[in-house]
């Protein structure tokens, strides 16, 4: 269940396994928090290493997108999403078909500024891939590296899949990090294929995830 | 600090602007120029509102007001005053 009531410090949490946490709202005055913790959590990421190539800069580079990105999209009503420890984060676009307001969104406005981005030119194409029905994206979720393998992320994202579940929508993502595929299918996830721009860019698996048949009717 | 030494300053030393001459011309342009990419737009963008408690709104990143130093000091000037 998402609890958006809590208010619980993350300096108050201590040492905790899964099952004692959960998963609520990110409150805006947290997105600088959580866009450090999606920038550590994407560091080994292969389009990330990619987008931004110097490793010496690389988690700073990482966090101001992050934090570029978090603080813009609540108009597009993005939906950001954490553990009550503050250790994996998940971004939720909305619900719909292939988003024309998306392409205009937060992501692209540098693009406005400058004329050409391979980045944003090739996530363009990514999600022109997106079906063509009523779905939800995930746009991002990531877990800080010490925090991997207690099950913290698959509480995230399985909350997240229940809550999609209950509306019949199903999910669409991808992913560039093959390492990841497991995750993703172990929470109910078909991979759909890989998608290669050209050879010189991290190809990324496409991601489905459908919703529960409702045997209640 | 001027706003324009505060923003040249910020692009010498954090995006790692590479010039020889170690100093910006006010009216180069940046973008042309490729001297910053997208996600220099972005640390930009971060650094005028904390350093200046301003909010860019989306419909102000555009290039007119990104081009250059020059145009980016009077952004922030404009901004300042409407606060």
């Amino acid at each position: 269940m998402h609890d958006e009531t809590s208010e619980r410090s993350p300096d108050n949490i201590i040492e905790q396994s899964a099952t004692a946490l959960s998963v609520e709202r990110v409150n805006p005055s947290e997105l600088n928090t959580v866009a450090k913790v999606l920038a550590a959590a994407y560091a080994e990421d292969p389009i990330h290493i990619w987008a931004m190539p110097k490793a010496d800069t690389r988690l700073d580079d990482a966090t101001a997108f992050f934090t570029f990105f978090l603080r813009r999209m609540r108009p597009y009503r993005w939906e950001v999403f954490t553990t009550t420890d503050r250790s994996a984060v998940a971004v939720m676009a909305p619900a719909g078909q292939r988003d024309r307001e998306y392409h205009n969104g937060p992501r692209y406005l540098p693009t406005l500024v400058r004329r050409i981005s391979l980045v944003a030119e090739y996530f363009k194409w990514i999600e022109t891939f997106r079906p063509d029905v009523h779905h939800q994206y995930l746009e991002f979720i990531g877990c800080l590296p010490k925090k991997r393998s207690q099950g913290i992320g698959s509480l995230l994202l399985g909350s997240l899949l229940e809550a999609a579940d209950r509306e019949g929508l199903p999910v669409w993502s991808w992913s560039s990090n093959p390492r990841n595929l497991t995750f993703y299918r172990r929470l109910g996830f078909e991979t759909k294929g890989e998608l290669r721009w050209n050879d010189d860019i991290p190809p990324v698996t496409t991601l489905w995830h459908p919703p529960a048949i409702d045997t209640s009717a | 600090m001027r706003i324009l030494e505060n923003l040249e300053k910020y692009l010498l030393t954090e995006i790692e602007v590479d010039l020889s001459n170690k100093s910006l011309d006010p009216n180069e342009d940046l973008l042309e120029q490729g001297i910053i990419d997208s996600l220099g737009i972005m640390k930009l963008v971060l650094f005028l509102e904390e350093s200046y408690g301003i909010q860019v709104d989306d419909q102000d990143i555009t290039p007119e007001n990104f081009q250059c130093l020059s145009s980016m000091v009077k952004y922030v000037e404009q901004q300042l005053q409407n606060k």
